[in-house]
């Protein structure tokens, strides 16, 4: 009897579908899915043109590792933060679950300010869209996982505001793991990212003039 | 006797079985007594006081979140280090950054995204994806002729 009571009291549960997983729930996961088509697309391409760009800023010339590893430690604490929402959620404390969801819109905010500060460094210093290869491929690929970031801020907003005012359901606390699962699938594109663009990638053009460089790659 | 990383991979992400957190989803397999955990009274006191701290109310404690999202960030520093000492690792820096940004993927995936405790049909939904965006990657590589260890790896 006290485990069913238990039971009642936590928002976790079977869904009643053939697959025992909630249709919206499966849905989101098959977003995830093709989302990662997207951006495998977008880092395959900024790989292919990796170094071939004739005309500078290079990466290694532009990139300010310290501040964007800021950025990356604010974004994966962010991700922590919705985990934590999720499970007081789950645990029916709407305080808690509601703090922290704002700790995560928080948290994104800076981020996006971090993402800002750095493209509007980027412009000033001679690096856009149509500079080179580089600038192309880094500022679409960081550019939509940016859009990707903002939308979420504006998604765990909403959730905040309009959807936990009063008492927790089975359905609310499955919407606030749809906006988690889809915030964590932004914070795994971005460590690839980090990882790829960042700190791989900011040796590129690293020791060679502007055109020693163009001569390098014009020469094969 | 089973490879050992299979043992590994089934002991630490398999949906099925003898794994870590399985969330109970009936009556019947609600822990008994409860909050157990999976070691039970069996081991040394440490693993019963573990388990306490990271599992309680049939779901992991927001300890036990906190302790991964503090090793990621860790993670994430060891990373910065590595690429201060980039120099020192020649080609090796590049698989090392690699691997260490594979396994904070795979340990968000698991544990943040829950892949860990769902239905495995979750993880094969992403993971195809996830498979033919890596497809897609190594096509474009090859017909940009680009797929060389030259390539990859230059600095």
């Amino acid at each position: 009897m006290a485990q069913v009571a238990v039971k009642q009291e936590q928002h976790v549960h079977v869904a009643d579908t053939n697959t025992g997983i909630s249709n919206r729930k499966l849905l989101l996961w098959v977003f995830l899915a093709s989302d990662c088509l997207f951006f495998g697309s977008f880092i395959a391409t900024y790989l292919v043109y990796r170094n071939q760009s004739t005309t500078g800023p290079y990466p290694n010339e532009i990139l300010d590792i310290p501040i964007t590893s800021v950025s990356t430690f604010v974004l994966l604490m962010s991700s922590l933060a919705m985990v934590l929402a999720v499970n007081y959620a789950q645990r029916n404390s709407v305080g808690l679950a509601r703090f922290w969801i704002l700790a995560v819109a928080a948290l994104g905010t800076v981020f996006l300010l971090f993402q800002i500060y750095e493209f509007t460094t980027f412009v000033n210093e001679g690096l856009t869209i149509r500079s080179n290869l580089f600038g192309t491929t880094f500022f679409i690929l960081t550019g939509f996982h940016g859009l990707h970031v903002f939308i979420g801020v504006l998604w765990l907003l909403g959730m905040a505001f309009a959807h936990f005012k009063g008492a927790l359901t089975s359905r609310s606390v499955e919407d606030l793991e749809m906006a988690g699962l889809y915030w964590h699938f932004v914070d795994i594109v971005w460590i690839i990212i980090f990882t790829v663009i960042y700190l791989i990638g900011f040796s590129d053009g690293e020791g060679l003039s502007t055109i020693e460089h163009a001569a390098a790659v014009v020469g094969g | 006797m089973a490879n050992p990383i299979a043992r590994a991979w089934r002991k630490l992400f398999y949906h099925e079985g003898d794994r870590y957190f399985l969330l109970p989803r009936t009556d019947s397999a609600l822990p008994n007594p409860p909050n157990e955990g999976p070691f039970g009274d069996a081991g040394p006191p440490v693993l019963a006081w573990l388990n306490r701290l990271t599992y309680g109310d049939r779901v992991p404690t927001p300890l036990f979140y906190t302790i991964i999202g503090i090793g990621l960030g860790v993670l994430t520093v060891i990373e910065v280090w590595f690429f201060t000492m980039r120099d020192s690792f020649g080609a090796f820096f590049v698989t090392v950054m690699l691997l260490l940004a594979l396994f904070k993927f795979v340990v968000v995936v698991a544990f943040f995204m829950h892949l860990r405790f769902d239905k495995n049909l979750l993880s094969l939904v992403f993971a195809s994806g996830f498979i033919i965006a890596i497809a897609i990657f190594v096509i474009m590589l090859v017909v940009q002729g680009q797929f060389s260890p030259d390539k990859l790896v230059a600095a």
